[in-house]
């Protein structure tokens, strides 16, 4: 996964540790150069000593321990007459005034041969090898900390850059815990100019989506209204046609069976439009569960007498929050289908309880039941089983549809299952614990 | 001392870092995984103990040639991995494994040669004790920018537009891969496998090889200040072979696409 986070600091860390480290570099070289001057002025130093020695008549033998670290000689008319122990007896390096590099003894050393007024040379040496230990060790002295530090400077570079994403982050959270049915625009208060475009698109995104529900929401609405117009007059003007054509026409009987059919797919157009959960939110308040669904059970009752079907509804009292209206819809649509494709004679049985917490409500039926691999497909709009145009059934293959959008407005959960009769269909609805009432 | 290992450092991971980059930057761009990194690392790892361990048997070899003929081969087995790369470029799409496999043996073999140079050194000094802390120190700067240099280089090559990313990243490799045979001739030079010339120029006063741009330079094309006529030649040979073979594939996929 690419994280904008981790990029940055990886190249804010490379960046700074390239810039340090070749700025450690220089400071190195100009340590060990200002130490080498720092060293060189020494010498100097103790080339005015010697000459003080010398003019008092001291300073031939040496300074025991730094013997081997440190030389002079102090040469008059072409004659030694002053040296260390460790001193050669000849010059060495050519008596010339100023500072030199010179082997001597396995050695490369730092020489500095002075000549003074009164015609003496003094020459004082000391060691390269020492001179460049104790000129990198102040240098790397100076450079460890840097190195030392580097890693704290790449942990504030992460946390920097984590509040610098800030905006982002809080962006992101804000679109995320948009509600599916929120269009309102995206607000952030004082947005950096680099989130500016991005607040702008998704917030024109937003608005013409939420123009778009708009216009869906009232397009299927208006026209299945406009539809219902028109065909109550045709019912009209059949129930008028009845009394003129003689009974049994079977012209007639068609033409009623058609208008019946356009009649129910335009009112469950109109429920389909009307539990969108895109489009409305649910009116949700405290219902008791099986006295609803009692009360739909006694209305759908005239339906299920016509085809000597029986209907029992088993259960105990269960409240929950929902939308009652909504409810009474998803079952009417259960019990119209368990009706429809339920033989004559044949059984229907309603279930109100609770379980784990949480309500739910199961219609079983004694018809052919749904086979297991149409199941992932019952739910999709105008879907029919078998899909043979059965027009005996006079369905339209949205009610489970409706079904599903009530359940999703509740955040239900819907599944379908054999029934305990000998065949047929067990559809459960189970409502989450939260949405149980008091 | 400092100075000495940072630049010996430097001058070995800033070809492995150059090399990783640039092979990430393809991997990323022909949307290919890059679990191939993940085992060269310990591949190249384990190889450069090895070779450093055995370093004796392989210098006594060829009487005292061994580690130059060594490093020379892994050289010449470099650019023979990077030009199948470079071949098979525009065909990466059906050659995803044999790719991952290619650019797995290409950052094994150059961290075999470069981490067993950087563990022979640093291991052979520090030992020494009074410069150990300059070692280290010196080391961990010259690694430092190596991998800032890497990283840097290869956020840049994602900064590219989709178009460039492809051209910029194969002139960058094609450029690292013969500079591998650079460096294998002057090693084979070293030990007289090949004729020493005279130099034919000498650029130190431009770019010093002892500069960390001097060193840069080594890294992406192998620059030599003092190249021989020979080192000349056979660099010339091996880019033509190089840009020559990646013309002809890109034409003959093209024709083969068309068709």
């Amino acid at each position: 996964m690419n994280s904008i986070r981790a990029s940055l600091v990886t190249m804010l860390v490379a960046a700074f540790a390239l810039t340090s480290f070749l700025a450690a570099l220089n400071g190195y070289q100009s340590s060990v150069s200002e130490t080498q001057k720092l060293m060189d002025a020494q010498l100097r130093h103790a080339s005015a000593i010697l000459e003080r020695a010398g003019s008092m008549g001291e300073g031939n033998g040496g300074l025991a321990e730094y013997d081997s670290e440190f030389i002079y000689q102090a040469w008059l008319d072409g004659e030694l007459i002053m040296s260390s122990l460790e001193s050669p007896i000849y010059a060495l390096e050519s008596l010339k005034e100023g500072y030199r590099d010179a082997n001597y003894a396995g050695y490369r050393w730092r020489i500095l041969t002075r000549r003074t007024a009164s015609d003496h040379w003094y020459v004082v040496a000391e060691r390269m090898d020492l001179r460049n230990a104790l000129a990198e060790k102040v240098a790397l002295e100076s450079i460890t900390p840097l190195l030392l530090w580097l890693p704290i400077s790449a942990l504030l570079i992460w946390v920097l850059v984590g509040w610098g994403l800030r905006p982002l982050r809080n962006l992101s959270r804000q679109i995320n815990m948009k509600r599916s049915d929120d269009l309102e625009p995206i607000y952030e208060h004082e947005p950096p100019a680099e989130l500016i475009q991005l607040i702008d698109s998704t917030n024109s995104l937003l608005a013409r989506l939420s123009a778009s529900f708009e216009r869906e929401k009232h397009f299927a609405a208006h026209a299945a209204h406009e539809l219902r117009t028109p065909l109550s007059v045709l019912k009209v003007h059949l129930h008028n046609l009845a009394e003129e054509l003689p009974e049994q026409h079977p012209g007639l009987a068609h033409a009623n069976a058609g208008v019946e059919r356009m009649h129910h797919l335009v009112e469950q157009i109109l429920d389909l439009n009307r539990t969108n959960p895109d489009i409305i939110q649910g009116m949700f308040k405290t219902i008791d569960l099986h006295s609803l669904a009692q009360r739909v059970t006694a209305a759908a009752w005239p339906a299920f007498s016509r085809k000597a079907q029986t209907i029992s509804l088993d259960g105990e009292a269960v409240s929950m929050q929902g939308d009652e209206s909504l409810l009474e819809t998803l079952l009417q649509n259960l019990l119209d289908n368990a009706s429809k494709y339920t033989p004559e004679a044949g059984e229907i049985s309603v279930t109100v309880g609770e379980r784990d917490g949480g309500a739910f409500l199961r219609v079983e039926d004694s018809g052919p039941g749904i086979p297991r691999s149409e199941r992932a497909h019952v739910f999709d709009r105008f879907y029919r089983v078998g899909n043979n145009g059965d027009s005996e059934s006079n369905g339209s293959g949205l009610g489970l549809s409706i079904v599903q959008h009530i359940v999703q407005l509740h955040g239900a959960r819907i599944s379908l299952a054999d029934s305990r009769y000998a065949s047929g269909l067990s559809v459960t609805v189970e409502f989450d614990t939260e949405e149980v009432g008091e | 001392m400092l100075l000495t290992s940072v630049i010996l450092v430097l001058r070995e991971v800033l070809e492995a870092a150059m090399l990783v980059s640039v092979l990430l930057a393809l991997s990323r761009h022909w949307q290919q995984s890059i679990n191939w990194l993940w085992w060269s690392l310990p591949v190249g790892l384990v190889g450069a103990i090895v070779f450093a361990s055995l370093l004796d048997v392989v210098t006594d070899a060829f009487d005292g040639a061994g580690q130059e003929l060594a490093n020379a081969l892994l050289q010449g087995l470099l650019y023979c991995l990077i030009l199948t790369i470079v071949v098979l470029s525009p065909s990466n799409a059906s050659h995803k494994r044999l790719m991952s496999f290619l650019m797995a043996a290409v950052l094994s073999c150059a961290m075999i040669r470069e981490g067993s140079e950087i563990l022979i050194y640093v291991v052979g000094f520090a030992s020494a004790g009074e410069h150990a802390a300059a070692v280290y120190a010196g080391s961990v700067i010259g690694a430092g920018i190596g991998v800032s240099l890497g990283v840097l280089l290869y956020s840049a090559l994602r900064a590219l537009s989709d178009d460039r990313i492809q051209a910029t990243s194969m002139v960058l490799i094609s450029l690292m891969g013969v500079g591998t045979i650079m460096q294998a001739t002057l090693l084979l030079e070293q030990v007289d496998w090949l004729p020493a010339g005279r130099a034919l120029w000498d650029s130190s006063w431009i770019v010093s090889e002892q500069s960390i741009a001097g060193q840069l330079l080594y890294a992406v094309f192998g620059y030599e200040a003092t190249p021989s006529v020979l080192q000349i030649v056979l660099y010339t040979v091996c880019l033509s072979v190089m840009f020559g073979a990646h013309y002809f594939s890109v034409m003959r996929w093209g024709n083969l696409n068309e068709a």
